[in-house]
């Protein structure tokens, strides 16, 4: 009974709550997740202990769940018949400012640490960007030319690529780290090193993919859009389920399922999904970060105030000359060449997504280094959007500018 | 349990295949929740197995949220003009009922048994209704018209007098039996004291956290933050529930009664249609769930006893609510079918006897432990009865009254 009562009562006042601290902290120009990321501090191990940790694991039914709610509506950002439409030399800039910033922040995190599987994490979520700082100047100053055009097309398209690579370089770092606490390297072939993972991804990929299936056909046939929650929630509980079971990845077979999902279903459907789910995402973004604040503990923060510096550098480097040598290939013009990669720097709402992801899977991973791990990326991610919210939009202005295509009449 | 087949897979398959029970029975002319509670007991404790009572124990959380949401639902579509125009004619049909189920069931158990505890403690389980069933059939067909709305009052509200009738009555057996086995027969005042206590609590605590959300949910924006504080509300109201021992039903339902009636009709309505969607899926769950909770094998133990308890708890209930009607001057739609939708009797009746059989095994002489066990056998079958009967008869209501859309009245 006792138990019963700490689960409900404060899943329902860290929700509550965590939506006014959301808004509190949004009053002074933060994200809102620092919000409920600073209430579940507050509230979790480091300070009043409140929400002890056994309360945080009686919920991981929930927890499960709702990540795989998040997996399925990132996966179903995938559209092809979107990403099809991109130029040439669009989807050439897309592919290399998307995989240098994997590269370099993988690389700057691994000579930091020393620790692969950290550092392939970090990698893959530093592509995400998130279009809509920078969209938002471009509207705001009325920019007009070719680079306001690539910038729109380019962030607002990259996270196509974004997730594709890190649900293979999350599940690379999530079989590491499988393979590492599963004890023993004895009779532990090279082979088999490899072949399990891959097997292991390629599973993920087939059971997301005959779900999506499955949904799509079920979906099409329902009567009334009411049965959709139910469908939804049915299709990604049996994902979730499975992946619990066979080892498989939870992040990669949900997003195949939205991956499907998007590209096998009209658009109006496809609208109404998403807008039926959309009301769960505020609850579960306020819970996600409520307990990723629960969890930290203040003495990390030194630790990842390091490894967010290099993060932010590394990132802005890779975008930046990512940008630049996806440019000089397709023979973009030469200001977009110069000043495009200024304006990819935003972070937000899919890196956040996908840190939450990361923060939900790899705690289940038994072992004490696939937990520090989920909390340092997911804390890590939050802190460092904020820096990325700050220089993103202003990085984006001096890039527009610098490339005349703010009009003088506007420049007051 | 057949395997390790994870809970979450089971649930999830058991969502997707319900959708299409449901669907089979609502062409047979039942109430879908039927198909949901059959698919329940095919996979539970009485069929398959695969979900045990451990799993069904660690879901129970999920039962208390729908329950939560289906008493907020019941508050929100009581506002005072409605209960005002209903006015008096509510008040007698709600005691109507519950004192002829009472009575009835009281003298017919009774007769055929002549223990006089007994029958006190079966009356006294006689009026608890289970509003779930009602509200799901409302909210399926979408009726409309003043039978619904009564409909929503009275099951909402009796839960009320169903606690303080229990109260007395109890109290009455327990003081009998005590004085039988000559034991101390203290505390008389504080088992009446209790039920008012409790019933005053819930109303009391419902309305003050209702004043506080309704506060809150007018002034929030934007309003897709909306299903988020709700669901921190109702998680919070069921964790204070459980930890005093309230009426989970009457205090969320007070939380939508004070909203209702403290703000703007749009704004309840965008509120209630927000609900709406996601109402299916707690509602496939919930029935879901009450189903695998069957134990089908308790229905040989219905007896003679067994019949004669539902004859006249059908009798009592719809003699009342008839009564009741012709009293308070009500329309004659509500008098003739008003009767057909509160026979449901689940969660909280099984609760009640929980309670007595506990309340008896503090006595310990023979006779109670007997009752007490008689008790707990004889509900939990009827249960499965009535969990069937209750919302199949409230459709027949409902129809008969017209207050289906797209069906003719037909009564004449």
């Amino acid at each position: 009974m006792n138990f019963e009562f700490t689960t409900l009562f404060l899943v329902g006042i860290a929700v509550s709550f965590g939506l006014y601290s959301g808004k509190a902290v949004k009053k002074i120009g933060l994200p809102s997740l620092i919000g409920y990321m600073i209430l579940g501090t507050i509230m979790g191990t480091s300070a009043l202990e409140i929400f002890p940790l056994e309360t945080v694991h009686g919920l991981s039914f929930i927890t499960d769940i709702a990540l795989g709610f998040v997996a399925f509506s990132i996966g179903m950002e995938l559209s092809i018949r979107v990403l099809s439409k991109l130029g040439r030399s669009i989807a050439l800039i897309i592919f290399f400012e998307s995989f240098l910033a994997l590269i370099m922040v993988t690389t700057g995190i691994y000579l930091l640490t020393g620790d692969l599987p950290l550092a392939l994490i970090f990698g893959s979520l530093a592509p995400a960007t998130a279009p809509a700082g920078t969209i938002a100047v471009i509207q705001e100053l009325k920019a007009r030319g070719n680079l306001s055009k690539a910038l729109y097309a380019v962030a607002g398209f990259d996270d196509g690529v974004a997730i594709i690579l890190f649900g293979f370089t999350a599940s690379y770092a999530r079989l590491l780290l499988s393979s590492e606490s599963s004890g023993s390297t004895a009779g532990f072939s090279l082979l088999a090193g490899t072949g399990k993972p891959l097997l292991e991804i390629f599973l993920s990929l087939v059971a997301g993919a005959l779900l999506g299936f499955i949904y799509t056909w079920l979906v099409k046939k329902l009567q009334s859009q009411n049965e959709i929650p139910a469908l939804t929630f049915g299709i990604i509980a049996i994902g979730t389920g499975l992946a619990a079971q066979f080892h498989l990845s939870m992040i990669l077979v949900n997003m195949t399922v939205g991956f499907i999902v998007i590209n096998r279903t009209k658009i109006g459907l496809s609208h109404t999904i998403t807008a039926r789910l959309k009301p769960l995402m505020p609850i579960l973004f306020i819970l996600f970060f409520f307990l990723a604040g629960a969890h930290l503990e203040i003495s990390m923060l030194p630790e990842i105030g390091t490894i967010g510096m290099v993060y932010i550098l590394a990132r802005s480097a890779g975008k930046i000359s990512g940008a630049r040598l996806g440019a000089v290939m397709g023979k973009a013009d030469r200001k977009i060449r110069n000043y495009l990669g200024l304006g990819l720097l935003s972070q937000a709402g899919v890196a956040i997504g996908l840190s939450l992801l990361v923060f939900q899977e790899f705690q289940q991973i038994p072992g004490d280094h696939s937990a520090a791990i989920a909390y340092s990326a997911v804390t890590t991610i939050a802190a460092t959007t904020i820096i990325f919210e700050l220089i993103g939009p202003v990085m984006t202005k001096y890039a527009l500018k610098k490339a005349g295509e703010i009009p003088e009449e506007q420049g007051s | 349990m057949i395997s390790g087949i994870p809970i979450l897979a089971v649930l999830g398959v058991s969502t997707v295949i319900a959708i299409y029970f449901g669907k089979t029975a609502r062409k047979t002319g039942l109430p879908s929740l039927i198909g949901y509670m059959i698919l329940g007991t095919l996979m539970g404790t009485s069929g398959l197995s695969l979900i045990n009572k451990i799993s069904l124990n660690q879901l129970q959380f999920i039962t208390d949220i729908a329950l939560g949401y289906v008493a907020f639902t019941i508050g929100s579509e009581l506002n005072l003009k409605t209960l005002k125009r209903l006015g008096k004619g509510i008040i007698l049909i709600i005691l109507a009922e519950s004192i002829g189920a009472f009575i009835l069931v009281g003298v017919a158990v009774y007769l055929l048994t002549g223990d006089m505890p007994m029958s006190l403690v079966f009356g006294a389980l006689a009026p608890a209704s289970a509003p779930a069933g009602t509200v799901a059939v409302i909210q399926e067909y979408k009726t409309k018209g003043n039978l619904t709305k009564a409909l929503y009052a009275v099951v909402g509200f009796d839960d009320g007098l169903a606690v303080i009738i229990f109260g007395f009555a109890a109290a009455l057996a327990v003081r009998m039996l005590n004085a039988e086995s000559s034991a101390v027969s203290g505390g008389m005042l504080s088992t009446i004291m209790e039920p008012l206590l409790e019933l005053g609590l819930s109303l009391g605590a419902g309305a003050v956290i209702g004043f506080i959300f309704a506060a809150l949910a007018r002034k929030l924006r934007p309003l897709n933050e909306l299903p988020a504080l709700i669901f921190g509300f109702i998680a919070m109201t069921i964790g204070i529930c459980i930890w005093f021992n309230l009426s989970l039903i009457l205090t969320n339902m007070m939380l939508g009664f004070v909203l209702a009636n403290t703000t703007s009709p749009t704004s309840v309505r965008t509120i209630e249609s927000q609900l709406k969607g996601y109402m299916p899926l707690l509602f496939i769950l919930f029935f879901f769930l009450a189903g695998a909770h069957l134990e089908i094998s308790a229905l040989p133990a219905l007896g003679i006893l067994g019949i004669v308890y539902m004859i006249a708890r059908t009798a009592g209930l719809m003699g009342g609510a008839w009564l009741g009607a012709v009293m308070g001057k009500s329309e004659s739609k509500i008098r003739k079918y008003l009767g057909f939708g509160i026979l449901s009797q689940a969660g909280v009746a099984i609760g009640l006897s929980l309670m007595v059989q506990q309340m008896f095994l503090e006595i310990g002489s023979d006779h109670s432990l007997a009752i007490g066990a008689i008790i707990i056998t004889t509900i939990t079958a009827t249960s499965i009865i009535f969990e069937i009967i209750g919302p199949v008869s409230a459709k027949y209501g409902l129809s008969k009254a017209g207050e289906i859309p797209g069906k003719k009245r037909n009564d004449v």
